[in-house]
Parts: C-alpha cells; sequence; structure tokens
C-alpha cells in the first residue's frame, strides 16, 4: 500500500512536470536534475553505507520505495521548485518558497521513517533539514554559474550570426 | 569519506587511466562548447554514480568498488574516469556524422571497448565482484551507450549552436 501511494505521488509530480509552464532552459532542468542525483546519491551512500546513521528496511518494497524517493522523487520536486521559483517576484514570495521547499522535503523523509521504510540510528530530523538546505543551496549556486556559461554562449552565436 | 589505507594497484590504475585520457582529450581540437561538455561530464558520472548505487549498494551488492564496500574517496575519483570515455565516444560520433546502421556499429564496437577496459579495471581490483559478471557489465553499457548518445541529440537540439 505504502509503496502504492508514493507511487502515485511520484507520477503525480512527474505528471505536474510535463504541464507546468517552465521558466527554464531544457539544458538548465536536465544540469539541475544531474547535479541533484549526484549529491543526493552521494549523501545516502554516506549516510547509510559510510557511517551506518539511516538504516534502510529489510522489506523490498520498502527499499524500492526508498530508491524511487531518492532517484525520481527528490530530484523532480527539486526541478519544480527551481521551475516555480523563476516565476516568483516578490522577496517574500521567494523567502516563503525555500521555506516550504524545505519543510515539504523533511515531509516526505518523515513519512517514510513513519512507513519505517528508513530508520533513524545516531540521526535526527534537524540533520536531514541541515541536509536539504546545502541541496537547494548548492543547487542554486551551481545552477547560477551553469545559466551565466549558457547565455554568454548564446549571446556569442547570436553576435555572430 | 574513508581515505583508502594505501595507495596500491587499483588507486594508482585510476590515476594513471585518468591522466592518460585527459591527455587524449586536450590533444584533440574542441569542438563543443563549455555548457555541452559540463552537462556531458555530469551525465558519465551521475549515471556510473547511480548504477553503483543502486547494485553495490546495500541488499544487492553485486561488487564493491576499490578496497572497501564503503563510499570512499577513490570511489569518487572512479567516477571522474568515465568523464573522458564519454566524451570520446561523443567527440567520435558527432565528427564522423554516423547515421543509420554505422550507429549500431559504432555503439557494438564501443560497448566492446568499455567492457574489456572495465575487465582490465577488475584484474587491478578497481572493481571487486560477488555476484557480479563481466557478461552482465556488456548488457549495461550496451543499454547506457544509447542512452547517451540520445542525450547528446537531446542537446543538440536543444543548443543555439547547433541550429541550422
Amino acid at each position: 500500500m505504502e509503496l502504492v501511494l508514493f507511487l502515485n505521488f511520484t507520477i503525480l509530480l512527474l505528471l505536474l512536470y510535463c504541464l507546468i509552464n517552465k521558466k527554464l532552459h531544457p539544458l538548465e532542468s536536465i544540469f539541475i536534475i544531474l547535479i541533484v542525483e549526484f549529491i543526493i546519491s552521494t549523501y545516502f551512500a554516506i549516510v547509510t553505507v559510510n557511517k551506518e546513521f539511516i538504516e534502510i528496511s529489510n522489506k523490498s518494497y520498502l527499499l524500492i520505495l526508498f530508491r524511487v524517493h531518492e532517484v525520481i522523487t527528490l530530484p523532480i520536486i527539486i526541478l519544480l521548485y527551481f521551475n516555480g521559483y523563476a516565476l516568483l517576484k516578490t522577496k517574500i514570495m521567494k523567502w516563503f518558497s525555500n521555506v516550504l521547499i524545505i519543510v515539504l522535503l523533511i515531509l516526505i523523509e518523515e513519512v517514510i521513517k513513519y512507513w519505517e521504510g528508513i530508520t533513524y540510528l545516531q540521526w535526527n530530523v534537524w540533520r536531514s533539514g541541515l541536509f536539504y538546505i546545502f541541496l537547494v543551496l548548492t543547487t542554486s549556486v551551481l545552477l547560477k554559474a551553469y545559466s551565466t556559461i549558457l547565455r554568454k554562449e548564446e549571446r556569442n552565436i547570436n553576435a555572430t550570426s | 569519506m574513508p581515505l583508502p589505507k594505501t595507495i596500491d594497484f587499483n588507486e594508482w590504475f585510476v590515476i594513471v587511466s585518468f591522466i592518460l585520457s585527459m591527455i587524449i582529450i586536450f590533444r584533440l581540437p574542441n569542438r563543443f562548447p563549455l555548457s555541452v561538455i559540463i552537462l556531458l561530464s555530469l551525465f558519465a558520472s551521475v549515471i556510473a554514480r547511480l548504477c553503483d548505487h543502486l547494485l553495490a549498494g546495500p541488499k544487492f551488492d553485486f561488487y564493491d568498488l576499490m578496497d572497501t564496500g564503503k563510499y570512499d574517496l577513490f570511489d569518487l575519483f572512479t567516477y571522474f574516469l568515465y568523464i573522458p570515455f564519454i566524451y570520446l565516444f561523443i567527440y567520435f560520433y558527432d565528427k564522423w556524422r554516423l547515421q543509420g546502421v554505422r550507429v549500431l556499429f559504432y555503439i557494438i564496437i564501443c560497448t566492446f571497448i568499455g567492457t574489456t577496459f572495465e575487465w582490465i579495471s577488475s584484474l587491478f581490483k578497481v572493481f571487486n565482484y560477488k555476484t557480479w559478471e563481466i557478461s552482465y557489465s556488456f548488457t549495461v553499457y550496451f543499454v547506457i551507450q544509447p542512452i547517451t548518445l540520445l542525450f547528446f541529440e537531446f542537446i543538440k537540439k536543444h543548443h543555439k549552436s547547433y541550429d541550422n
């Protein structure tokens, strides 16, 4: 039941991404997905394998649920966030969206914990919160750098043509 | 992230292979814009990272990378080793403007090269197979290489420098 619910939630997010008005360049979206995948898989390898701060469930359906969360759900949420962020005009709205995304990511992790997909051993929710802040900030800085490179290349092409 | 206890054969293999392949790349004329190189590099590292994370992680644990079953610093360096290979793969695909059945031959040849390189890496204990076999890697490369070409075609479609 948990896996089905989570898969439905992920499909909902994927459909939402397909249907929304995208503000980001397609290559910027790809960049976000790749960066987020790399950071998340590294982070979870460190906290689950190296340090064993978090234990993943032995039950196969919960393991699949957790892997779907890592590989699809989290990156798509971050991608939706950056697409939405580009639409926001006021500083208050941007600040509010920053808080909202962190709360949402923590909430999803709490739900997986409640379903016993993961168990905190020497970990707490605040540490996860700090990681999500780091994830959003790092992605944001790297995206800014990548966008600058992309725009500069496009300007050069326009200038020469 | 743990450091290796000693720098032995496998670490040297990764370092030397990376340096040699980067020398080859820097000797080739520049073909792609920086934004495309960044995406190709990220794609190479992320695909390798995800495959190892899912296949060599807990529960499945088909193989180990480098000295330990943990994610150590040289595991991370291993992912940089995929960058020159994907770069060369795309470089010659683009340079020779391959089309039709030639693409299939190109994929098959590159899959053999990739599998052979992985087999050599396993001799140097970069990969320590448990229940994994080299023939499985052939299939994995056979799936990933067409995806890489599709990824490059996607980039070409959306990057202004490829507008005709």
